[in-house]
C-alpha cells in the first residue's frame, strides 16, 4: 500500500483504538459479559471475546499468539476462587498466569498489556469497569509492536 | 582428583561386575576436553574421569535411557533434577544408581583463560554462576559415593546478571531483551541441553495450530524463550546448561531465574529441593497472592 492511501485509511478508519482479545470463561465471566448486554450497560467495544471452558483452558501459548496476530492487549477472565465450575481450576489457572504474566513485566511489556480478572456470572457492571479500565490503560500507552522495524 | 577418579573407575567397574547396571553416565576425557558419555559393560572405563570442566547436566540422559538400570555421575545439579523427574514420574529409581561424587564447583568456559595451564590455581571467579550459590556439594543420596567429602561452602546471594536487568527501566529492558534476542538462530539447543525438557514434542514443532513461526525475528524467538521458561515455571532447578550451551551467548536463565525467585517469594517454593517436591505448577493455595488481579 502506498504511504498515501495508507494515511487516508488512517484518517477514515478514525482514532487510533485499541485490539483486546479477552479470554472469557464459559461459566462466569461469559455471562458475566452477556449479563451487562442484556443490562443495556454500556462499555467500550474494544475486546474480541473468545468462549473458553474455563480459564485454565488458556495456555500461555494462545495469549503469545494473540500478541503475534496483532492484540494490543489480551485479558482473561474467569471465575472467582472457590466459585469454578470444576471446582479448582482458576486455582491453577491464577498460578500458570502468574508466571506468564511475571515474564512479561520482566522482559519490559507494560503491565496493562496483559491483564487477568475474576468476574462472576451476575456481575455485568464489573465486567464493564474492567473493560473500561483496560482500554483507558490501553489508550495511554499505544499500539503494540513487538519489533521496531515490523512492516504494517 | 586423581583419588576421585580412579575411586570413580572402579565404583563403574564394580556396578558392571556385580551386574547392578546396563549403563553408565558420567564424563569421559578425551582430546583435552572433558564430555559426557554413556558407557556399557564393554567400554573403556579408564576414560572416565570427574573435573572441574564435567559441565553437563548428566540426567539430561536418564529419560532416553528408561527401561534399563543405569548407573549416574551425581552432583549437586543432577541431585535436584532427579528429584524433579522422579516426581514427574520420568524416571524409576529403582533402577538407577546414583554414584555421588564431591563437586569442587564448575568453571564457567566463558571465564577460562586461554591457556589452560593452571586450572587449580584459579579462585571463584571463574566458576559458573551456580556454583557460587551451591548449598551443597555432596551427593545427599548416594547409593555409592566416590572421593572425599568436599566442604560446605557459603553461598551467594542471587544472580548478579538477574539484578543487573531488574535495576533497568521497563523501556530498558525491553530494548536489552529484544536485542538478545535478535541474536537468537533458534537452534534449539537450549531444548536439547536441559535436562527437564524431554518432552517428545515441543510446542514450537506444533503445526496445527502452528504456535510459532519456524523463522528467526524477535518476537518470535522471544515468544519461544518466554514459553520455554513458563514450561519449565516451578520446575527449573537452575543448572544453567541453557546458557552454557548458547551459541550466541543469550544469558537464557535469566528467564529462568524470575520465576524461581518469584514462585520462591510468592509460594515459598523451590524446585527440587527434596525427592517429596511437587511441581508448583500442579498444586495450589486457596490463599495464593492475587496482587496481579484486576
Amino acid at each position: 500500500m502506498a504511504e498515501e492511501e495508507k494515511q487516508s485509511a488512517r484518517e477514515t478508519a478514525g482514532p487510533w483504538e485499541p485490539n483486546i482479545v479477552g479470554f472469557l470463561c464459559n461459566w462466569c465471566s461469559y455471562a458475566g459479559a452477556d449479563l451487562a448486554g442484556t443490562s443495556r450497560i454500556p462499555y467500550p467495544c474494544n475486546v474480541r471475546v473468545i468462549r473458553v471452558p474455563c480459564s485454565s483452558r488458556v495456555d500461555p501459548l494462545m495469549i503469545l499468539r494473540a500478541f503475534r496476530e496483532g492484540a494490543d492487549g489480551v485479558l482473561v477472565s474467569g471465575c472467582h476462587p472457590g466459585d469454578c465450575h470444576y471446582i479448582e481450576g482458576n486455582y491453577y489457572a491464577r498460578r500458570k498466569l502468574i508466571a506468564l504474566k511475571r515474564l512479561l513485566d520482566h522482559v519490559g511489556l507494560e503491565p496493562c498489556r496483559f491483564r487477568v480478572s475474576w468476574v462472576s456470572a451476575s456481575e455485568g457492571r464489573k465486567w464493564a469497569e474492567v473493560v473500561e479500565t483496560v482500554t483507558r490503560e490501553l489508550l495511554e500507552v499505544g499500539p503494540f509492536r513487538y519489533e521496531e522495524n515490523g512492516d504494517d | 582428583m586423581a583419588t576421585t577418579k580412579e575411586e570413580l573407575q572402579a565404583a563403574a567397574k564394580k556396578l558392571f561386575d556385580d551386574d547392578r547396571v546396563d549403563y553408565f553416565v558420567g564424563y569421559v576425557e578425551d582430546y583435552g576436553h572433558t564430555f559426557p558419555a554413556i558407557l556399557a559393560k564393554d567400554s573403556d572405563l579408564s576414560r572416565l574421569t570427574f573435573d572441574r570442566k564435567s559441565y553437563n547436566n548428566l540426567a539430561n540422559f536418564l529419560p532416553e535411557l528408561r527401561g534399563f538400570r543405569v548407573g549416574l555421575v551425581c552432583k549437586q545439579c543432577e541431585v535436584r533434577t532427579l528429584n524433579v523427574l522422579a516426581a514427574e514420574g520420568q524416571i524409576e529409581r529403582d533402577k538407577l544408581v546414583v554414584v555421588g561424587v564431591p563437586c569442587p564447583a564448575m568453571f564457567d568456559p566463558r571465564k577460562l583463560p586461554s591457556d589452560e595451564t593452571d586450572l587449580d590455581g584459579l579462585d571463584d571467579s571463574y566458576w559458573q554462576e551456580k556454583c557460587r550459590r551451591c548449598l551443597e556439594r555432596n551427593t545427599p543420596f548416594a547409593d555409592v559415593f566416590v572421593g572425599e567429602r568436599a566442604s560446605t561452602p557459603t553461598p551467594a546471594e542471587g544472580w548478579p546478571l538477574l539484578q543487573e536487568v531488574e535495576a533497568m527501566s521497563a523501556e530498558e529492558r525491553l530494548a536489552w531483551w529484544r536485542e538478545q534476542m535478535s541474536l537468537c538462530i533458534r537452534c534449539y539447543a537450549c531444548r536439547l541441553a536441559c535436562p527437564l525438557c524431554y518432552c517428545h514434542q515441543c510446542f514450537v514443532e506444533d503445526n496445527k495450530p502452528q504456535w510459532l513461526d519456524k523463522s528467526v525475528g524477535p518476537e518470535n524467538n522471544l515468544h519461544y524463550h518466554v514459553i520455554r521458561a513458563v514450561h519449565l515455571a516451578g520446575r527449573c532447578i537452575e543448572c544453567q546448561e541453557c546458557s552454557r550451551v548458547c551459541p550466541v551467548g543469550i544469558p537464557v536463565d535469566v528467564l529462568n531465574n524470575v520465576l524461581s525467585r518469584d514462585f520462591a517469594e510468592r509460594f515459598g517454593y523451590a524446585a527440587g529441593e527434596t525427592a517429596e517436591t511437587e511441581p508448583a505448577l500442579i498444586q495450589y493455595e486457596r490463599d495464593d497472592r492475587e496482587d496481579f488481579i484486576l
